[in-house]
């Protein structure tokens, strides 16, 4: 049976960084211990434990708000409970993070779902599938995958040939950059924003009033970029 | 013939443009020229002193610093110069991955892991971010400046395990690389 991996001054760990090649990596924020199941481990002086596996599977209970940083080839990332700053990245496998303060996803093929993020949500997406529930503000990048957001505050978004659908909150700023991806935001009914479009060959359709609740920026080479009103 | 031999340790920094391929279908030959310009300019312009071009590689650019606070400074201040020029005219979403290491040098080139490994670097970054490795960030020291948030192990083609990577912020203040 796993017993509990004490911190400096035997203070539960605040950080935990895991590192995989193929394992599948379970954590859950639960309570006020760290417990670490099916993997070694090493505990730092600053009380960050590194858990490195290549094992099938590695099953972590963490703290509530702990940090957790996963580096995964090809595993499958599940993240449950409330967390700190998670960061992931990942070539392949699919990530779920169900709650954190803040967020780093980096993915290459994978499918990627998140719930909430209270604050920054910093997205690479290079040709899997993200969606976030909530975030406090956005920094996504895509190549040809396709990344939703449901609900977001300011928001920067840079889309190569990938679609991004957006779904901001009233009065946020939103910087859109695109090659020739497809980008559409839509703003709570009555929203005006300001909107300054700067394109070279793509096409922009505006179809809310212009106003000062918040400023849309877009640059787009040839993509083509929609800004609506939600019904 | 050609020698090699192994370069003094330095910066391996490699910046390459997002998009490149698809912007030149789209704006054509003469437009892509123009945008392959201004980032040469620019990497030029913000090179650090002792820092060399390597080669440019389409749209790309290698570079070697030898020392490695200059090279990260360096590779700031370039983010700063590309933001602030880009448009949808000069598309200037750059990448940018910096690595510490020993290359061989051949002929003027550098080849070798450490070469590689800072392309892969390059590859997991954002448009308009820098990534570094822990090796990078060890070797511009602890009084370097810079605002580092660690983005975790990241484990990248060709390679077995997985590399610590951090994000150096953009937005660092403006610092004479001569003073590192």
């Amino acid at each position: 049976m796993a017993s509990a991996v004490p911190g400096p001054a035997g203070l539960p760990p605040t950080r935990i960084v895991i590192a995989s090649k193929s394992a599948r990596v379970n954590v859950v924020a639960r309570g006020d211990e760290l417990v670490v199941r099916g993997a070694a481990y090493t505990t730092e002086p600053d009380g960050t434990v590194h858990v490195t596996t290549r094992s099938a599977s590695v099953d972590i209970e963490c703290p509530d708000d702990c940090d957790v940083v996963i580096g995964v080839e090809s595993g499958r990332v599940s993240a449950k409970g409330r967390l700190g700053a998670v960061r992931v990245s990942s070539e392949s496998g699919r990530v779920e993070v169900e709650s954190a303060r803040e967020l780093d996803v980096r993915s290459q093929s994978g499918r990627v779902e998140v719930g909430t993020v209270e604050g920054l949500a910093r997205v690479n997406v290079t040709s899997g599938r993200f969606t976030v529930g909530r975030a406090g503000s956005v920094d996504i990048a895509v190549q040809s995958g396709r990344v939703v957001v449901q609900d977001c505050g300011d928001a920067i978004v840079q889309s190569l040939s990938g679609r991004i659908e957006l779904a901001t909150r009233a009065g946020c700023d939103v910087d859109i950059r695109t090659t020739s991806g497809r980008v559409s935001v839509s703003v709570p009914r009555g929203c005006c924003p300001s909107v300054v479009t700067d394109i070279r060959s793509g096409r922009v359709d505006c179809a809310v009033p212009q106003g000062n609740d918040g400023a849309i920026s877009v640059h787009a080479v040839s993509g083509r970029v929609t800004i609506e009103e939600r019904s | 013939m050609t020698t090699s031999a192994l370069s003094p340790s330095g910066a391996i920094t490699f910046s390459d443009i997002a998009g490149f391929t698809r912007f030149t279908l789209e704006a054509g030959d003469v437009a892509a020229l123009a945008l392959l310009d201004e980032f040469e300019s620019i990497v030029r312009t913000a090179l650090p002193s002792g820092g060399r071009i390597v080669k440019m590689l389409g749209d790309g650019v290698l570079t070697f610093v030898p020392d490695a606070c200059a090279a990260l400074h360096g590779a700031a201040e370039q983010q700063r110069r590309f933001a602030a020029c880009a448009s949808a005219e000069l598309p200037l979403w750059v990448r940018t991955g910096v690595h510490f290491g020993s290359p061989i040098e051949r002929g003027g080139d550098l080849f070798g892991h450490d070469v590689n490994l800072a392309s892969r670097v390059a590859d997991q970054a954002i448009p308009g971010e820098i990534l570094a490795t822990a090796a990078a960030i060890a070797a511009a020291g602890p009084d370097a400046g810079l605002q580092l948030a660690e983005i975790g192990p990241v484990f990248v083609k060709g390679i077995d395990d997985a590399i610590r990577l951090f994000r150096v912020e953009a937005t660092l203040p403006v610092v004479d690389p001569a003073s590192c």
